[in-house]
């Protein structure tokens, strides 16, 4: 018999506890909302989370799954004088993931017993759908230290970055320190890159530097005030500033500020700009903001999913849903991920930012002295890419693999035919990909692959007109490396909803209790 | 002895208590922590967790001790909340058959979520509701026998065992963590991980 909730009135019901919707759930609570938190996966974090493998082959299948509902997606029930619209959990997330396909490699054993040796490790496996980084100075680190959901999580320094030109992977200098012992690199190119670096960190106080720039590309600030060219022209554009586009689209403006925000983040937490989640990134930060949520008296349901959304048709406001329960649920708020909302309200757009993801398990590192973690790009036409490819490769050091395995992340803005095509030939640069079922090639010196899956990934805007004004939706994961963007937008919902209320302060604070002794 | 802000400490230990709403896991949280007990029916709102620094064999002993928030309630704790558990307090309602019943599901949970080794204490609380008592201490010892942990049955409203239960948890994770290391060993252990919080706050745990 289904466990029924003894309340059905809230002051919010939150669907989804992807990173979004999970900060807002922390900060209603919080400030004294009553909320409901739902989620149709048996697990957190949502097109957000983290899985292990037994999870992500699962997750791979609903995926790629074929609607069997014979449901009419835009029927009109009526429920107690209500609008009561349908929802499609499983179909509406189809639509944002593209071009999946997943492939076991032979290693050592024959292929067959792949899938059965990564199966049994599976619980050591965090693997992330959209993997990011955080900033050491940021809006997410900000708010993990003053709201207090930092202390539920552990971190490790990404340090390493390598970029990858002329057929050679070069470790890019990321810090002072990093410059002056940096052997790829001449003094002379060494000196050019300082100047410029003492510059962006302060740039602002030095406008007659840039100002003939402003409208131009930040290339050619580069260029020809800094005289950076070649490698180390693209270390600058790629592994500071992270942009996923062709450099030639961002101007002088947009280029100093992320540098200078890449600056400003060194320092803080060693020699490292970003750090990286312990146990994957995506699903321990929501479930630290759940955490907050439950321990303020949000109520949480996993696996359970939402037949209706009810409307009132004169006010076109949105009063309640209608849980798998049957059970009649009514708030004044709610905030949705896409995925939960009635089929009728989403169009399709070409236009949707779409990111081609690969997530990898190979069996060796890919560079030497990379530590537990490392960021690897290719800038674009290296390998035959339109736009940059970033790899983030994990150890089990991070708590995302097994020892002796390694995880890699690919990603790029999509542009071929499929995820595969689009991050084939980077992933040819750094592991053994000759391994298949005909000759079993397992290479001593490269990594070999055990395990590939590859994915496309929108992030959808919804805009329909007909959308009542008291649903908050909460966007997918965008396709940048971190969730600054997705912070901000938390941030933003909340001031909407709750407007003058204070954003996440920091709860008591149990070490400040006298401690007795006995 | 009232301690100031900063109380030097030499081992830090988080524990979890697991199991079912209602069967007094907060009330014996706060029995333990600010020998407090408020009978109330209403689930706990605001307690994250809570600290007591004890003393074993000449050493301080921080104590983390974490309350589910709630999510037990439909069985949605985190995966999070397990991490870097050293001990585990599984708590039924002695005058609750279905609290006992469920202790063998939150067995299996922490099998798949905590790391391997934690320490468990098998806890039969409410054991001052005599008249009501459905679940009988032999019942209990059996299935802690079974589990091959400890068992005690406690009262945080009568105050009985609770002490007991948190140290005997205690001294079985320093025995098991602190006393088999040299010295140095447990700071060595941090390997590089990053704690963002402004103060130090675990930088002295064991491991």
């Amino acid at each position: 018999m289904p466990q029924l909730l003894e309340v059905t009135e809230y002051d919010v019901i939150i669907l989804g506890t992807g990173f979004i919707e999970s900060i807002l759930a922390g900060a209603l609570a919080r400030i004294g909302k009553s909320v409901l938190h739902l989620d149709a996966n048996n697990f957190y974090g949502g097109n957000w989370s983290s899985l292990n493998f037994k999870e992500l082959l699962e997750w791979t299948r609903s995926i790629q799954g074929v609607d069997e509902s014979s449901a009419n997606e835009n029927s009109q029930e009526r429920i107690e004088g209500k609008k009561a619209l349908m929802t499609n959990f499983t179909k509406i997330r189809q639509q944002a993931y593209s071009t999946i396909e997943y492939e076991f490699y032979p290693i050592h054993e024959q292929v067959d017993d792949v899938p059965a040796i990564l199966l049994k490790e599976s619980k050591r496996y965090n693997l992330d759908l959209a993997p990011k980084m955080v900033p050491c100075r940021g809006e997410l680190i900000e708010l993990l230290i003053s709201s207090g959901v930092g202390r539920y999580l552990e971190f490790k320094a990404m340090d390493k970055t390598y970029i990858y030109s002329a057929d050679t992977f070069d470790k890019v200098p990321c810090s002072k320190e990093d410059v002056f012992t940096n052997q790829s690199i001449s003094l002379i190119e060494k000196r050019k890159l300082m100047r410029f670096l003492t510059f962006a960190l302060d740039y602002t106080n030095s406008p007659d530097t840039y100002k003939d720039y402003e409208e131009k590309s930040f290339t050619t600030l580069l260029i020809e005030k800094f005289k950076i060219d070649g490698k180390l022209l693209l270390a600058v554009l790629y592994t500071i500033t992270l942009i996923r586009t062709d450099a030639n689209e961002i101007n002088t403006i947009q280029g100093l500020e992320k540098t200078q925000s890449y600056l400003k983040s060194l320092g803080r937490y060693g020699n490292a700009a970003f750090l990286v989640g312990l146990y994957g990134c995506g699903n321990e930060i929501a479930q630290g903001f759940c955490r907050i949520c439950a321990v303020y008296g949000g109520i949480y349901m996993l696996d359970h999913s939402v037949k209706h959304l009810l409307i009132d048709e004169n006010s076109n406001k949105f009063t309640g849903l209608v849980d798998v329960n049957d059970q009649q649920i009514s708030s004044t708020f709610l905030v949705s991920s896409i995925d939960y909302l009635p089929p009728i309200f989403l169009k399709e757009d070409e236009h949707w930012e779409t990111t081609s993801r690969a997530i990898v398990i190979i069996d060796k590192f890919i560079h030497e002295e990379s530590g537990d973690a490392s960021l690897t790009v290719y800038p674009p036409e290296t390998v035959k890419n339109k736009y940059p490819v970033t790899v983030l490769q994990f150890s089990a050091g991070t708590q995302t693999c097994p020892e002796d395995r390694y995880v890699l992340y690919l990603s790029t803005k999509a542009n071929g035919q499929s995820a595969k095509e689009d991050l084939i030939n980077a992933l040819d640069k750094l592991i053994n990909l000759s391994v298949n079922k005909d000759e079993d090639i397992v290479s001593d010196t490269k990594p070999n692959p055990l395990f590939a899956l590859f994915y496309r990934h929108k992030k959808r805007v919804v805009s329909s007109s007909e959308i009542p004004e008291n649903i908050i939706i909460a966007s997918d994961p965008d396709s940048s490396l971190d969730f600054e963007e997705a912070t901000i937008q938390a941030r933003q919902y909340f001031e909407k909803m709750c407007p003058g209320e204070e954003f996440l302060p920091a709860g008591p604070d149990p070490d400040d209790e006298d401690e007795f002794i006995v | 002895m009232a301690q100031s802000k900063s109380a030097a400490y030499d081992y830090l230990i988080k524990l979890l208590l697991i199991g079912d709403s209602g069967v007094g896991k907060s009330c014996l949280l706060l029995r333990f922590s600010d020998d407090s007990f408020t009978p109330s029916f209403i689930t706990t709102i605001g307690i994250d967790f809570k600290i007591r620094t004890i003393e074993l064999d000449g050493k301080r002993i921080k104590l983390q001790i974490w309350d589910t928030a709630g999510q037990e309630r439909f069985r949605t704790i985190t995966t999070a909340y397990y991490r870097g558990a050293m001990g585990i307090l599984l708590v039924y309602d002695v005058t609750d058959e279905r609290s006992f019943n469920n202790i063998r599901n939150w067995f299996s949970n922490i099998e798949q979520h905590a790391s391997e080794g934690v320490n468990k204490i098998l806890i039969g609380n409410k054991c001052d509701w005599v008249e009501k008592k459905a679940i009988t201490k032999e019942q209990g010892q059996a299935l802690a026998d079974e589990f091959k942990i400890k068992f005690l049955e406690t009262s945080a409203k009568a105050n009985i065992n609770v002490e007991e239960a948190f140290f005997t948890l205690a001294r079985d994770i320093k025995k098991r963590l602190i006393d088999t290391h040299t010295p140095e060993q447990p700071k060595a252990q941090n390997d590089g991980k990053i704690n963002i919080e402004p103060r130090s706050r675990f930088t002295s745990g064991c491991c």
